[in-house]
């Protein structure tokens, strides 16, 4: 993916996670990441799988759902073969 | 008859005072000096593997750095299986049995090359690992064969090795991970580090075990290892202590039953399984070996969700990604039967009894209601004192009392319902 394209899926990422968990947009130095965001623990990591899946039209694989821990990997995940339409 | 595993982790010794002939034992150490009966105590407190275990795992992590050859994969899984024969002893040939049928049927998943078929057949692996290990404890096939005068022991699968093997079917079901070479199976699965707990993947596992004696040069593993032994011996002083009490007050009953209940029981065995995972963590450090951290202080947390998150990590980050975020197949998550599912299944990998599957559907209902409240409980309006400091010591208190709570109550219930 272009460098472009990567920014604009990383934000997308990020806005479907802040709608999902209902917070403000986190600082720089604040990244969102599972454990460390409030409110992203294990109940609020299935409302962030459910919004990305709706924001990006995709359904995640069951041994992909543990793996998706921060913005890096969830744009990692998406790329990956068997992420696909629903 | 009365099983020592129908209780509390930490009840063993005192269920044994409900016998006749080691009640007479207490008694007669009551008639002995207080030091030496201390001393006898304290020596039945301390669990052998936990001895054996901490050993071996020092052992090896010694050896490791010592001996360079030791690094070399062929040699390590030699040195693997020393160990574990020692840890196993007489039950070592019934561990090597299952583990070899587990590698086989692991071998045969990774020759599947179409992915969904593959994660279909560890699903399968998985169901079915599941239902030997809770048909070999409800059967006993831990029971060794007699063959003439010899006995041979040809199943030993205890609850670690068990769920390690659930995360390998897992991982390599999913693609994670490659199957492995025999060598790096052997290791893996008989890394002292982890015979009796914490849960290693293999996806967890470095390609290469070296030798890293700088650890022990760093003043922050001593003091880790200050903090370990304090957690060990604190567990096990309390573990002794809740033995002498009966003994020396014998008539305080509900003070004996309340001290073990929310003291005893439940601290000391909390500080002493932290202090032996901690001690495995530092012992594999200097093997070249990081083991995920175990316990991160559980005990005061404001919730009970909080509890598990930091309560025997390894395990419970298992369970909860391979249950709690599972959609069986569906479109959306039912976090509510996941939770009961979850908690129930933790409750039989303890051991396959009403005891613990009513511990684990206690916790399961515990979570339920957690879940409840965190969805609907702004509903109940505003509460006075929320968000206060006397809020967050009451709603401490209260989960250590709920986590203690569904130690205590499966065996009373149990004892009501005349299943005792």
């Amino acid at each position: 993916m272009a460098p472009s394209t990567d920014k604009l899926v990383e934000q997308r990422i990020q806005q479907a996670i802040i709608r999902a968990l209902s917070i403000p947009a986190p600082g720089a130095s604040a990244p969102l990441q599972m454990g460390s965001t409030p409110g992203w623990d294990s109940m609020g990591h299935m409302m962030v799988v459910m919004e990305l899946e709706r924001e990006f039209d995709t359904r995640f694989l069951p041994y992909q759902l543990p793996e998706l821990v921060d913005v890096p990997s969830i744009a990692k995940m998406l790329v990956q073969p068997g992420v696909g339409s629903k | 008859m009365y099983q020592s595993t129908r209780g509390p982790p930490w009840d063993r010794p005192i269920l044994e005072q409900k016998q006749p002939a080691l009640r007479s034992l207490l008694v007669a150490r009551k008639l002995m000096r207080l030091n030496t009966t201390g001393a006898g105590i304290l020596g039945t407190t301390i669990d052998a593997h936990l001895v054996v275990g901490l050993t071996l795992a020092a052992v090896f992590s010694v050896l490791i750095v010592l001996v360079p050859a030791f690094q070399k994969e062929r040699l390590l899984s030699l040195l693997s299986l020393l160990v574990a024969a020692a840890y196993y002893g007489r039950d070592f040939l019934g561990f090597l049995i299952v583990s070899g049928i587990a590698y086989a049927a692991v071998r045969s998943l990774g020759r599947e090359t179409i992915p969904a078929r593959r994660w279909r057949w560890a699903w399968i692996g998985i169901i079915v690992l599941a239902v030997v290990f809770t048909a070999g404890r409800v059967l006993h096939w831990n029971r060794p064969l007699i063959l003439g005068s010899v006995q041979v022991p040809v199943y030993t699968f205890g609850m670690w090795p068990a769920l390690k093997l659930v995360t390998l079917l897992w991982e390599v079901g999913s693609g994670a991970v490659a199957v492995p070479a025999l060598s790096r199976y052997v290791i893996w699965t008989a890394l002292p580090f982890t015979l009796g707990g914490p849960v290693l993947r293999l996806s967890q596992m470095p390609p290469q075990l070296t030798g890293n004696p700088q650890a022990w040069r760093s003043p922050g593993w001593w003091m880790e290892a200050c903090a370990a032994t304090a957690k060990l011996g604190g567990g096990i002083l309390l573990g002794t202590f809740q033995q002498l009490f009966p003994i020396h007050g014998p008539h305080a009953h509900f003070l004996n039953n309340a001290l073990a209940t929310f003291l005893t029981g439940p601290i000391g065995f909390y500080l002493t399984t932290a202090g032996y995972f901690h001690w495995m963590e530092l012992l594999a450090r200097p093997a070249g070996l990081k083991l995920p951290p175990s316990f991160n202080w559980p005990v005061g947390r404001e919730n009970i969700s909080a509890f598990w998150m930091n309560w025997n990590m390894t395990a419970t980050y298992v369970f909860r990604d391979y249950l709690f975020y599972n959609r069986w197949g569906g479109r959306n998550f039912n976090i509510y039967l996941n939770t009961l599912i979850l908690f129930t299944m933790v409750g039989l990998w303890h051991e396959a009894n009403a005891y613990w599957i009513l511990w684990g559907f206690l916790h399961g209902l515990l979570f339920t209601g957690y879940l409840l409240w965190r969805k609907y409980g702004s509903r109940f309006g505003r509460i006075p004192l929320r968000g206060t400091l006397v809020s967050q010591v009451a709603a401490r208190i209260f989960t250590y009392f709920c986590v203690c709570m569904c130690w205590y109550l499966p065996s009373k219930i149990l004892q009501k319902l005349g299943a005792f």
